[in-house]
């Protein structure tokens, strides 16, 4: 125990969860020192309306991010939260319009199970197979639509392999069709300009702690028009009647900063991803039996999933100690089971199994990068050396 | 069993089991002067995970046992401890390993009970092996 804490950690995982920057932490602390001051902000007194006053310029910090109006952002506890609110909410309100929605086979279990719920409840589902980089094809999409088709759920940065849909063009072809579109941007909000102003997107669930916010906040972006709602999953009033329930001050101000901070820096982030990503892949990249997972032209620099055949992923992981890194998704990487969305793209078990995704943050260094290079050489090499000839 | 706070430092595996996952002594081949070699081999097809065993015994006593492994962490730690316990002695050291008790002391979970299986099928296969060897001398 004492070797690993005495070792210093290099946190490669940020695509599970980033840290919190100290300014979000500081704007979070000052709210509970503060919280004499501040009361419920639904109630309509003077410490109910400061409470709402801060509210209300995360609001704005949240909107000025994505490029939406602030009355359209209903917080959550996150985004499978918001995925469950998206899509279970806008299939119910839409039932009318028809029972056929869309999605595709890599997309995160908080809107696979969504789906599945709704299957069970007498709605036809299709998931649209990806081709072998993990990008789904438009006329396939364009294909899937039926008269009956009212909604389509498609991610726009996966989060094991970093691939980026085109979340313009599938918009564009769901309105032509006067479909909804929802899009989990877990992976993006934050990290890639969105602007929902020019996009045809009306429903996007994003989260605080995927950008160096708090962990438990997350909003629904929910496009003011016509014929585009949902209905709540709970009910006690409260955000339009969306969502109910006393909105966590403290979590919802760290976001708030967080998005402030996240619009700063959005493009030195995406160079700073950019070049750890190209250190490390470029490194890398001619290792013997080496296979990167996912497209490299369509792709979110922040992420990086790598397989090596010939190596057990669960060893490798250990190996790779103190380096964090994921096999799979955070939220699979302790079932055992090989990666669905590396199936998806037409991975064996073993190629799935052994995959290793790494995920860029803004802490990280250049320094980090080159100890991970050398330490993933050397634990392949090694484990090899265990390893009975195929 | 593991602490919570051994849980968290450690993840599932244990020191015993981090030690002999990190040097892992036995994982090589048996040089040639030492004779030809008893070799068996066990695999599971769907993840992948083989394990082959290499024993040179003289005069019923185990010379040299040797493996080479695929697989996750706790297979690797069984096969160098199996090795370890059974090397410079007695071949029927082998038929004494208490897969059971392997199980015990490096705290396998239940979903990886599978792979301590399959080293336990090599060894099955390693016993027979020897035995035939025997009703032929």
């Amino acid at each position: 125990m004492e070797n690993i804490v005495k070792q210093k950690i290099i946190y490669l995982d940020n695509a599970a969860t980033t840290h919190i920057d100290p300014e979000v932490a500081d704007s979070m602390i000052a709210c509970f020192s503060r919280s004499h001051e501040l009361g419920n902000p639904s109630a309509n007194n003077l410490l109910g309306r400061r409470a709402h006053a801060a509210i209300e310029l995360a609001r704005e910090q949240v909107a000025t991010l994505i490029e939406a109006d602030p009355y359209e952002i209903i917080w959550t506890s996150g985004a499978t939260e918001s995925n469950n609110l998206a899509i279970l909410g806008a299939a119910r309100f839409r039932s009318h319009r028809g029972r056929h929605i869309i999605t595709s086979s890599t997309e995160h279990k908080a809107v696979i199970e969504p789906f599945s719920q709704l299957e069970k409840e007498g709605f036809c589902v299709t998931k649209i197979s990806c081709d072998n980089k993990g990008v789904i094809s438009l006329n396939d999409l364009e294909e899937a639509i039926t008269k009956e088709t009212q909604l389509v759920s498609i991610m726009h940065v996966n989060n094991e392999t970093g691939v980026i849909q085109n979340i313009e063009a599938i918009g564009n072809l769901c309105r032509k069709n006067d479909i909804l579109f929802h899009t989990d941007a877990a992976q993006s909000v934050g990290k890639l300009p969105i602007k929902l102003k020019d996009l045809n997107i009306d429903l996007l669930s994003f989260t605080a702690h995927k950008f160096y916010g708090p962990q438990g906040i997350g909003g629904l972006y929910i496009k003011k028009r016509s014929g585009c709602g949902v209905l709540p999953l709970f009910f006690g009033g409260e955000q339009q009647n969306v969502r109910p329930g006393t909105l966590p001050l403290h979590q919802i101000v760290g976001l708030g900063v967080a998005s402030k901070l996240a619009n700063l820096r959005l493009e030195d982030d995406y160079l700073h991803y950019k070049l750890l990503h190209d250190r490390l892949w470029n490194s890398l990249k001619n290792q013997e039996g080496i296979i990167r997972n996912g497209s490299e032209k369509f792709h979110f620099p922040g992420i990086l999933n790598i397989s090596i055949g010939d190596i057990d992923g669960e060893s490798l992981m250990l190996a790779l100690e103190p380096i964090c890194v994921s096999q799979g998704s955070a939220c699979n990487s302790k079932s055992g089971e090989s990666s669905f969305v590396l199936k998806a793209l037409g991975c064996s078990d073993m190629q799935a199994h052994s995959s290793i995704r790494f995920s860029f943050g803004r802490d990280n260094t250049i320094e980090d990068i080159d100890f991970a290079i050398n330490h993933y050489v050397s634990s392949v090499s090694k484990l090899r050396s265990l390893a009975p000839e195929i | 069993m593991l602490s919570n706070n051994e849980l968290i430092e450690h993840g599932p595996y244990n020191e015993l089991v981090r030690s002999l996952f990190k040097n892992p002594l036995h994982a090589k081949d048996i040089p040639d002067k030492l004779g030809k070699p008893y070799k068996v081999v066990a695999q599971e097809s769907k993840n992948g995970s083989k394990i082959v065993l290499t024993a040179v015994i003289k005069e019923e006593n185990i010379l040299a046992l040797r493996f080479r492994a695929f697989g996750c962490p706790f297979l690797i730690a069984a096969a160098e401890f199996c090795c370890n316990q059974c090397e410079g002695k007695h071949n029927k050291e082998v038929e004494n390993i208490d897969i059971l008790h392997l199980i015990q002391i490096l705290e396998v979970p239940t979903e990886k009970i599978g792979v301590i299986l399959l080293l336990q099928d090599a060894l099955e296969s390693l016993k027979l092996a020897l035995d035939n060897n025997k009703i032929k001398k």
